[in-house]
Parts: C-alpha cells; sequence; structure tokens
C-alpha cells in the first residue's frame, strides 16, 4: 500500500487519471535502508498537512491489528521449546491472545520466539530464518540461555552465542530456565503493550 | 556363523585394510570394512501412506473424545451435585486474570534478601552461594559492618537474573537463611540492561512473619 503526501513527478509523465496516480508509489521518496528492522515512515508525516492525522489513526489501528494476531514461528531450539508447546497447548491456551498460530514458515511469521540454547552451529540458520521473515517482525528471546549464553557462559567457551541479541534485534527477554508458560504469556502482553504502543513505546 | 542380529538391508563392501577387533564376536570377518546404511525399501503398508496417516488422527481424535468423556462425566455428577468432588477435563487457566490452582507452592523464582528487624540483609558476606552458582550470576562484594556482634555484610550483592538457572543451590547453601527464592515468575523486561538485580531491588518484598529475631517471606513456608 502505498501512502502519498504531494503529487509524484511521473505523475505528468504519463498521465493517468487523478484516483490512479494516488496508487503508484513514488520511488524516490522512499528510500530503502539496507539492515533495518522497522521500515522507515512512508507517510512524513512530520511534514505536516491535512493527512497526517488520518495517518496516524491508520497506522493506531495497524498497530493494534498487528499485536492482537502475533503469528510465531515454529521454531524450538532447545527445553524452552517444551515450555512454549505447553504455553500453546489446551491447558495456557495462546490462542487467546492471538499468538498461538505458529507457522512452519517464516515467510507468514511476525515473532520470532528463541526458545533454547543457540549453538553457534544454529546462529547461520536463526539468521537466515529472521532474514526471511517479512518485515513488521519482532523477536523473543526466552530463556537464560538465549538472553545471555546462561550457565554456558564462560571464559574461553567455544560453542555458544552468549545472547540472542546478537545475531536478531530482541524486543522482550523472559528470564528463567526455563521460564514457566505463565513467564512467556506475560512476554506476549508486555510485546502486545510495546506494538500496540509504536512509536510512542517509552521503555 | 549365521547372520544372526544382522540387518539384511545392510550391504557389505569387502575390500580395503582390516578392522580392529569388533566389540560384538562374529559381526565382522577378517578383512572386511561394512558400510552401515538404512534399507531403502518400505513394506507396502508405509508406502500407502494412509494407515499411518489414519493412526495420527486416532492419537488426535482420541485426545479430544476421552477429553469429551471426562467433561460428560462429570457433566452428570453435576447435575447428581457431586460436580466438586469430580474430575474435570481439560480446563483453560486464563492465566493474567487466573493463576493455576496447582501451582507449585515450591516454585523457585525471583530471588529475595531476608532481613534483620532494622531492615538490613541478614547476609554476612560470606560467599558461600556466590561459590555454589553453577551459573557464576551472583556477584557480593563484602564491607566491615559497624556492629562488632555481626562480622561482615555485603556492601553490594547483585544477582544477574539473565543468567540464573534458578536451581536453589545458594539458598541451600546459605549459612544463616539469608537468600530465598519465592515462587514469583514475573521477570519479564524490555531490556536486558535491567536483569541485574541489586541490593535494594532485592530487600524490597512484603516481610510478613517474624520469628527468632528475623524477617522471613510468608508466602513459603519454612522446612527445617
Amino acid at each position: 500500500m502505498a501512502i502519498e503526501d504531494g503529487p509524484t513527478t511521473n505523475e505528468e509523465d504519463s498521465g493517468p487519471a487523478p484516483g490512479e496516480a494516488a496508487s503508484q508509489p513514488n520511488q524516490d521518496a522512499l528510500p530503502i535502508v539496507q539492515g533495518e528492522h522497522v521500515a522507515p515512515d512512508p507517510s512524513g508525516r512530520s511534514a505536516g498537512g491535512s493527512g497526517g492525522f488520518q495517518l496516524a489513526v491508520l497506522d493506531d489501528l495497524l498497530n493494534q491489528a498487528r499485536a492482537r494476531s502475533l503469528w510465531p514461528l515454529t521454531f524450538g531450539l532447545a527445553c524452552c521449546a517444551i515450555e512454549m508447546m505447553a504455553a500453546g497447548a489446551s491447558r495456557f491456551d495462546l490462542d487467546r491472545f492471538g499468538a498461538g498460530v505458529f507457522r512452519p514458515s517464516p515467510r507468514q511469521a511476525d515473532v520470532m520466539i528463541l526458545a533454547g540454547t543457540i549453538s553457534r552451529k544454529m546462529a547461520p540458520t536463526i539468521q537466515a530464518l529472521w532474514d526471511q521473515m517479512p518485515a513488521p517482525k519482532w523477536g523473543i528471546a526466552m530463556g537464560g540461555c538465549t538472553i545471555s549464553g546462561g550457565p554456558f557462559k564462560y571464559p574461553a567457551q567455544y560453542a555458544i552465542v552468549e545472547g540472542g541479541d546478537e545475531l536478531i534485534p530482541i524486543d522482550v527477554y523472559i528470564p528463567g530456565c526455563p521460564p514457566r508458560p505463565e513467564a512467556l504469556i506475560q512476554g506476549i502482553l508486555l510485546l502486545e503493550e510495546k506494538i500496540k504502543a509504536g512509536r510512542k513505546f517509552d521503555q | 556363523m549365521t547372520d544372526f542380529g544382522r540387518n539384511p538391508g545392510f550391504r557389505n563392501l569387502v575390500d580395503g585394510p582390516v578392522l580392529p577387533e569388533s566389540a560384538y564376536p562374529g559381526e565382522f570377518t577378517e578383512g572386511e570394512i561394512v558400510t552401515y546404511y538404512n534399507p531403502e525399501k518400505m513394506t507396502w503398508v508405509e508406502r500407502m501412506y494412509i494407515p499411518y496417516v489414519l493412526s495420527g488422527l486416532a492419537i488426535t481424535a482420541g485426545r479430544f473424545f476421552s477429553n469429551m468423556a471426562q467433561w460428560a462425566v462429570w457433566f452428570f455428577a453435576w447435575i447428581r451435585g457431586k460436580g466438586a468432588e469430580t474430575k474435570r477435563g481439560t480446563v483453560t487457566i486464563y492465566y493474567p486474570e487466573e493463576q493455576r490452582p496447582d501451582f507449585s507452592p515450591v516454585n523457585r523464582g525471583k530471588h529475595i534478601l531476608t532481613q534483620r528487624p532494622s531492615g538490613d540483609p541478614q547476609c554476612v558476606a560470606c560467599y558461600m552461594c556466590a561459590t555454589a552458582c553453577p551459573a557464576f550470576c551472583i556477584h557480593i562484594v563484602a564491607g566491615e559492618h559497624p556492629d562488632p556482634q555481626i562480622e561482615k555484610y555485603p556492601v553490594r550483592f547483585d544477582i544477574e537474573i539473565d543468567k540464573c538457572i534458578f536451581c536453589g543451590y545458594c539458598e541451600e547453601a546459605c549459612p544463616v537463611d539469608a537468600i530465598r527464592l519465592t515462587t514469583d515468575v514475573h521477570l519479564v523486561d524490555y531490556k536486558r540492561q535491567r536483569m541485574v538485580y541489586d541490593k535494594d531491588f532485592l530487600l524490597t518484598w512484603k516481610p510478613t512473619v517474624v520469628e527468632d529475631e528475623h524477617i522471613y517471606p510468608g508466602d513459603r513456608p519454612r522446612e527445617d
């Protein structure tokens, strides 16, 4: 969906109807930033104009929708994944928060729950899966090993990535070894608050 | 020697150097290199796939119907007024609003430091918990206490909650019962930098039980 503020330059060249011109993306106004977690805001709200308020409301609606339909990636690394499965099962139903739809494909997933020890052998796979996920995406670090390396972190260790935030941007950290399903639910609720706040989010 | 115990799907390659002595006598012959791989052939039942699909569906449906049967048994017991003591089927816990009724009272969660009545920590900075910690997440800086009856006290007492594995060895090792693990599991945060709990934070809990001139948390029964 293209969001336009002013008339584009290619509007006069091709000469389409005004309704069609507004739907064409302006290639110059949207800089593509490599390696950026969140796409740059194309609405140009800081430039002022009457469209700003409407886009802000639309943005909030989008954030509400995103927060209430967090689809995690079916991706367990170690023992924390057992608790993740327990949280998705009927006793602690993650579907009550819209986060129970575990997707087997990263193309359909919104949030990656890093559940377990990240070995150096697994790190490229995590990187590839994260890169395959579409743009509004979030990361949850579940368990001590994923946050900081946990008990496997000691001088001169060679097998463990010391923290999931060395690989992907992490939004919510859930300590525990492993965290109970209650703690995972708490983390997902915290992530929902962060998404709903949008750019007004203050840590 | 018979081929007893050997899969007929395995194939032998008879060239190369002599193998060392086998752990199983009769497994290898002299001058033989054995390459193992899984047999490629599937039986006709496996090739049909449908029996295995049906068996998988049977597991799922079995769970569903057994759960439903349990609920039906409970319902008829509830009609007769015996609903409270009859076992029910699977029940979803609406977590943020309600806690599990069978939440373990000895679940190991957030740490606390027990206090003296003056509010000082009961800890004597003996480093036994930091030594016992398998994750090396407790960091203590000891200082001399002004009271001559008490030898040392912790100037700093930091727990890296992100490295902690909640094993409970620290409270087992403590000689003065100064550190305890509560059942609190709400440790979630947005920032990794905030996951080092200092002494002031570990001392902020509601003291409820006072005995032997010491203050203890009341949410856990004291086990001696």
